[in-house]
């Protein structure tokens, strides 16, 4: 009981606003001084050294980095204007050129709430202005937005891959067809709802499309294909399993800085902003990382141990029961915490369960991805709502908002299903690409 | 007080910037290992270790100045009906009674380790490149002593929140958040 009270306790501290990851120390020192007394100080910055020595999550600042550039870079309008030429003439083309925008943007950073708060800030009112319905508006910029939790390379994964002591490479080829296969059904649902009820997604002017074939072709080769170049070859070498992660991501990193070099755009200021801003969300993130490990030792030398074996023999679940019951608590979580907390504090006591019951780690993983990612968009507690209203209209309400993302919801919720009744989905790419069995 | 405060932040700042260019030197080392990898066959034996150290560089010594700019995330969709002053005390009693004490005995650990790393020359073993290791726990000891006052500059700010909300930002407010000088 003594263990298991720690989560009320730290509940208790998070929703009284005090920071989660200084929540998740507190309550680690706290109960931490009942558990290991006078040690306790050394096993606490064990843990910090342990994730300060921890190679694999210098992806982490990498990958913001190359999204923080690409924030401030003109990358995100060239990408909307060229997307929006050869889309645009489709019934809802811009929503779909918006969705496409965000899928490959996503690509290129792992900063949750950048795709969305970016392409939100063109895209919107572009949509306004054609006079797209807003639910279908809203709907667009929070499920575009999401993409980033699924994408790869999403920083969720790498702390995941870290935690579970996974293979990134794995991870990340294992999310690729689910997040794909979102992105498609993103799409087709656009189309056909547009083409349903045109009022709703009217296409775009003449103009933008009916432009001269060489123009069009220019305006691709200098905007979509560097930024796809660019995507694929990072994402391309640590899925074919030539370079890790962190390898790749510095790449990745240095071919942003020559892009934004190449549109005249580099200067110092905006690598200073792009510096400041990846240490300030790397301090954010690690510190949750450092506060969650130290929860998660105490929780089970604290008793939770012996707490989670005892209730899975009391219980005795299926290995399918097992898996829908912790997909069911990430997702009450994770419409409360911000993920990596629920990835952190979820993952200790769920792996062992799950090793022991024979359920592929890989599998699980691709799951819970897209579990945090549906809590991300699901209201009334949504990240993505949140950020949407940072950048959205006055005109459009909290109501346009609920009920706009309410058939992205469904969606996510169809690809969960599809993945969770065909595992090949998630496990197949990361047999073939990385040549494990 | 508030010169006192006011130094603190800029300490915090200060500080912050070489965990900013480390960030450039993470991407430049990573980089160049990847060029002597892959393009001249010539590894180098100590991008690994860099990796690590830059990485924990980077959000130790950027950890206080998060805190000062109010980025360390919060959930305040609750905490925020509560009235102000009952916020700035629930910060200050947690922040006070908890946080702080972890923080300085964890800060206290990491400062020793440092200083004994330092004194004797303590090399890294389970590397090939062998560095010492003092420079690297200097590092994590200098974030944590700032975070540790930092800490401090906000209990006082929380404190004068409880005696006037008025006289000092809210504890969702985010001042000068992301605008990156």
């Amino acid at each position: 009981m003594f263990a298991a009270s720690m989560f009320p306790a730290l509940f208790l501290l998070i929703f009284l606003g005090i920071p989660v990851s200084f929540s998740l120390i507190c309550i680690s020192f706290a109960y931490g001084l009942f558990v290991f007394d006078s040690v306790l100080g050394g096993v606490l910055a064990d843990r910090l050294y342990g994730i300060a020595s921890s190679p694999a999550l210098s992806a982490v600042p990498l990958f913001v980095f190359m999204g923080a550039m690409l924030e401030r870079s003109s990358i995100a309008e060239r990408l909307f204007e060229a997307t929006q030429m050869w889309l645009g003439r489709l019934p809802g083309g811009l929503a779909i050129a918006t969705i496409g925008m965000c899928a490959i943007f996503a690509a290129s950073t792992g900063i949750i709430g950048a795709v969305e708060v970016v392409v939100g800030m063109m895209a919107i009112p572009a949509m306004m202005k054609l006079g797209y319905h807003k639910g279908l508006i809203s709907g667009t910029i929070c499920a575009g937005g999401s993409l980033g939790t699924i994408i790869p390379p999403s920083i969720v994964v790498i702390i995941y891959g870290s935690v579970a002591e996974l293979s990134i490479g794995e991870l990340f080829a294992g999310i690729i067809i689910p997040g794909g296969l979102m992105v498609v059904l993103f799409m087709a649902y656009i189309l056909i709802r547009a083409m349903l009820r045109p009022q709703d997604g009217p296409p775009v002017p003449r103009e933008v499309y009916d432009i001269p074939l060489p123009t069009k072709l220019w305006r691709t080769l200098t905007a979509i294909l560097p930024a796809t170049v660019l995507v694929t070859s990072v994402l391309g070498a640590i899925l074919t399993g030539i370079a890790s992660p962190t390898e790749a991501a510095a790449v990745g990193a240095v071919g942003t800085i020559i892009l934004t070099a190449i549109y005249r755009e580099l200067s110092l200021s905006l690598l200073w902003q792009a510096m400041r801003k990846t240490m300030t969300i790397s301090a954010m993130v690690m510190f949750i990382v450092v506060g969650g490990t130290m929860f998660s030792s105490v929780f089970l030398v604290g008793g939770g141990n012996t707490l989670i074996s005892g209730a899975v023999t009391q219980f005795d679940l299926s290995p399918q029961a097992m898996v829908a019951l912790f997909l069911f608590v990430v997702f009450l979580l994770g419409f409360v915490l911000d993920w990596v907390t629920v990835v952190l504090i979820c993952l200790p006591i769920f792996l062992p369960l799950l090793r022991a019951a024979g359920v592929d780690q890989i599998w699980f993983a691709v799951l819970v991805v897209v579990v945090i990612q549906t809590a991300y968009l699901t209201p009334p507690m949504a990240p993505a709502i949140f950020f949407l209203k940072t950048v959205a209209p006055k005109e459009i309400t909290y109501q346009d908002m609920y009920k706009g993302v309410a058939p992205f919801v469904v969606l996510e919720l169809i690809v969960l299903l599809i993945v969770i009744m065909m595992p090949w989905t998630a496990t197949y790419l990361p047999t073939i690409l990385l040549g494990f069995d | 007080m508030q010169g006192l405060l006011h130094l603190v932040d800029r300490l915090s700042e200060l500080v912050s910037r070489i965990g900013m260019v480390l960030v450039l030197g993470l991407v430049v080392a990573m980089f160049y290992e990847v060029v002597a990898r892959y393009l001249f066959n010539a590894p180098t034996r100590w991008s690994y270790d860099i990796s690590y150290m830059f990485n924990a560089g980077i959000f130790l010594l950027g950890s206080a100045y998060t805190l000062s700019i109010n980025q360390h995330i919060r959930i305040d969709f609750l905490s925020q009906k509560l009235p102000l002053r009952a916020q700035h005390f629930a910060n200050l009693a947690v922040l006070g009674c908890l946080f702080l004490p972890a923080m300085v005995w964890i800060t206290y650990r990491a400062t020793r380790s440092a200083w004994n790393a330092f004194m004797s020359g303590k090399v890294e073993v389970v590397s090939p490149w062998a560095p010492v290791i003092w420079p690297f726990e200097s590092a994590i000891a200098l974030g944590l002593i700032c975070l540790c006052l930092q800490v401090c500059a906000q209990l006082v700010r929380h404190l004068l929140g409880v005696m006037d909300p008025a006289s000092v930002p809210g504890p969702s407010d985010q001042p000068n958040a992301m605008s990156g000088r």
